[in-house]
């Protein structure tokens, strides 16, 4: 149990430097085109399509976070109205329904990415395609197992009953409050 | 059925995300279209160089919102604007507007300013209805000026349907409307200043002074930027990128105020709001493509155009929907899902798209206060320790006062489109 939490600690730890990399990487380097730009007149051709998959591939760490942080955009208005118990049992029918849907997201992109691989396109040179987009399905399968997980714990919450509900409910309410140190993984 | 499946599943809280997949799943299946172009919509991401600009400025509104810019803010707006009637309520105001134009969600501005100023207010003798709904609402005002990211996404979207719609006419469309908010509501501060005969404090240059020289290394950023985009001299990624840096550079390096430890945190939740808007962008997409492709917008508005004839009726219904629509959905998934459905109707109508924007913005806004279900009234609500009943009561002056700038920015085009065009 402590080596799996170890894992998980680890993990989100990874989960941050890699969009911590990823952001500032965007910044320097669309920095350095701006300069190139307009003090030396030239530009480097592969910036631009590197600053585009940069902004998917933080989509989606980004989504595989907001899931961790249970800060999905969402409508939810059950968080107000509903007790605890009944509460826990639909988050693990929401939880799981995501969880399927993911499930079927991994797939259609690694179709997708698998048509790239044959079509052999470069994203720029030196990374092909498909490399690139391999992003979408790894990351769907990430949320689909992450948010499985957390299924199971509502489950087992909502089974058990009267357990702390540890949601932070007013957090999922919208990705936008931020200010205090957000939740880390929970799954 | 299974559509009627997900949507109640959405009402209970399951991710918007996962909702807009499944809905494209099962359209793509239906039309016995390969699943594999929901992804190739997402794909699509990589290719629209706008949307660069949103973890750019969603960053920079993240640094100064965890660094202690909102205090150096307050103390120099309350040196400049504190010795009017009612001036902690306009210096309220005008530090929720700029906050919430560079944070662009609402949310943060409550969190981030609200813990300041609610006890200054009260402190100063405003009243707490009146000031608790000040800074709820103090929330979603800002979200018509530069650079916020409500505006940036609706030029986005917009600007692939109709190409005169782009970001840089957007932002100039917003400042009369926003003006015109930001004026009314510091009048309103500034009569209750006077009811509650809150004490003025005298004018002292020397304050002003040291609270500019305390700020001296924010205040060129508004200018610059705003500077920059409102003239023209910057194109607006340039602009996303310099403030991103500027900021970080200012509160990372020069204040000190966050860590490097600690910045890799501030980006991951700036990250989150992004990866969640775009990830809902790229299965909105997915599912306007097929939309589009069954010519649904079009069936819209033959079925609008037999209950609606004028443009004026098509504007008021539009406000309704919208309104409602604000109470249930952020504004971020609401503009990426119903903007592309709309415009077209819209432009049948003959209503500018570009006012449309303003008109979308301003209606979004204000459904984020208001009862039942408006996000930023339960923010308040924790984030306060009041009772949510107690907020509604609070932000009720307020709406009324927000619907009326609503109806003059709908029912007149030219506040929007004089600067614009």
């Amino acid at each position: 149990m402590r080596a799996f939490r170890k894992l998980i600690a680890a993990w989100s730890v990874a989960e941050e430097a890699a969009l911590a990399v990823l952001v500032v990487g965007m910044v320097g380097l669309s920095g350095a085109q701006i300069v190139l730009r307009n003090v030396f007149k030239t530009g480097i051709p592969w910036i631009e399509p590197a600053l585009g998959n940069s902004l998917l591939w933080i989509t989606m760490l980004g989504a595989l976070a907001a899931t961790g942080a249970r800060k999905h955009i969402s409508i939810d208005l059950a968080t107000h109205f509903v007790p605890a118990r009944p509460k826990a049992a639909l988050r693990a029918v929401t939880d799981g329904f995501a969880a399927a849907v993911c499930g079927f997201l991994a797939r259609a992109s690694w179709r997708y990415v698998t048509f790239m691989k044959e079509a052999g396109d470069a994203a720029f040179p030196g990374v092909p395609a498909w490399a690139a987009y391999a992003v979408m399905p790894a990351v769907f399968a990430l949320i689909a197992a992450r948010l499985l997980a957390r299924a199971a714990l509502a489950l087992a919450e909502a089974a058990r009953g009267a357990g702390a509900p540890p949601a932070p409910a007013p957090d999922s309410l919208s990705p936008a409050n931020g200010a205090k140190p957000d939740g880390r993984a929970d799954a | 059925m299974i559509a009627a499946l997900t949507g109640i599943l959405a009402l209970c809280g399951a991710p918007l995300f996962a909702v807009f997949a499944a809905a494209a799943l099962l359209l793509y299946a239906h039309a016995d279209l390969d699943r594999s172009l929901i992804a190739a919509e997402l794909g699509r991401l990589a290719t629209m160089p706008l949307l660069q600009t949103l973890p750019m400025f969603a960053l920079a509104g993240y640094v100064l919102a965890h660094s202690n810019a909102s205090r150096r803010l307050v103390r120099l707006s309350r040196a400049a604007f504190g010795w009017l009637p009612g001036g902690l309520a306009i210096v309220a105001l005008l530090a929720c507007t700029l906050l919430t134009a560079f944070t662009g969600a609402s949310g943060i501005t409550i969190v981030a300013l609200g813990g300041l100023l609610m006890p200054a207010l009260l402190a100063d003798g405003y009243g707490e209805r009146f000031t608790l709904g000040l800074v709820t609402v103090g929330g979603s005002l800002g979200l018509l000026f530069a650079p916020s990211l409500p505006l940036i996404l609706y030029g986005v979207i917009a600007g692939q349907i109709s190409p005169e719609v782009t970001v840089d006419r957007l932002f100039l469309a917003g400042v009369l409307p926003g003006l015109m908010i930001t004026l009314l509501m510091a009048a309103y501060g500034m009569l209750e200043g006077l009811r509650f005969r809150v004490a003025r404090t005298p004018f002292s240059p020397r304050e002003l002074g040291a609270a500019l020289w305390a700020a001296k290394w924010e205040v060129p950023l508004p200018f610059v930027v705003l500077g920059g985009i409102y003239t023209g001299k910057l194109v607006i990624s340039e602009a996303a990128v310099i403030t991103a840096a500027y900021a970080l550079a200012v509160e990372a390096l020069i204040y000190r105020e966050i860590p490097w430890r600690r910045l890799s945190g501030v980006i991951r939740e700036s990250m989150v709001l992004v990866g969640g808007i775009l990830v809902i962008l790229g299965m909105a997409m997915a599912i306007t493509n097929y939309l589009v492709d069954q010519e649904v917008p079009m069936l819209i508005f033959d079925a609008v155009q037999r209950a609606i004839r004028s443009r004026v009726s098509f504007l008021v219904a539009l406000n309704l929907f919208l309104l409602a629509v604000g109470c249930v959905m952020d504004i971020f998934t609401a503009i990426v899902v119903i903007v592309p459905l709309v415009i077209p109707v819209a432009l049948e109508y003959g209503v500018n798209p570009t006012h449309l924007g303003i008109i979308f913005l301003a209606n979004l806004g204000i459904g984020y206060c208001t009862p039942p279900v408006g996000v930023n009234l339960f923010i308040a609500g924790i984030r306060f320790g009041r009772p949510i009943i107690s907020i509604y009561r609070a932000t009720l002056v307020f709406l009324l006062l927000l619907l009326a700038a609503l109806a003059v920015i709908t029912y007149v085009p030219g506040l929007s489109l004089w600067l614009a065009e």
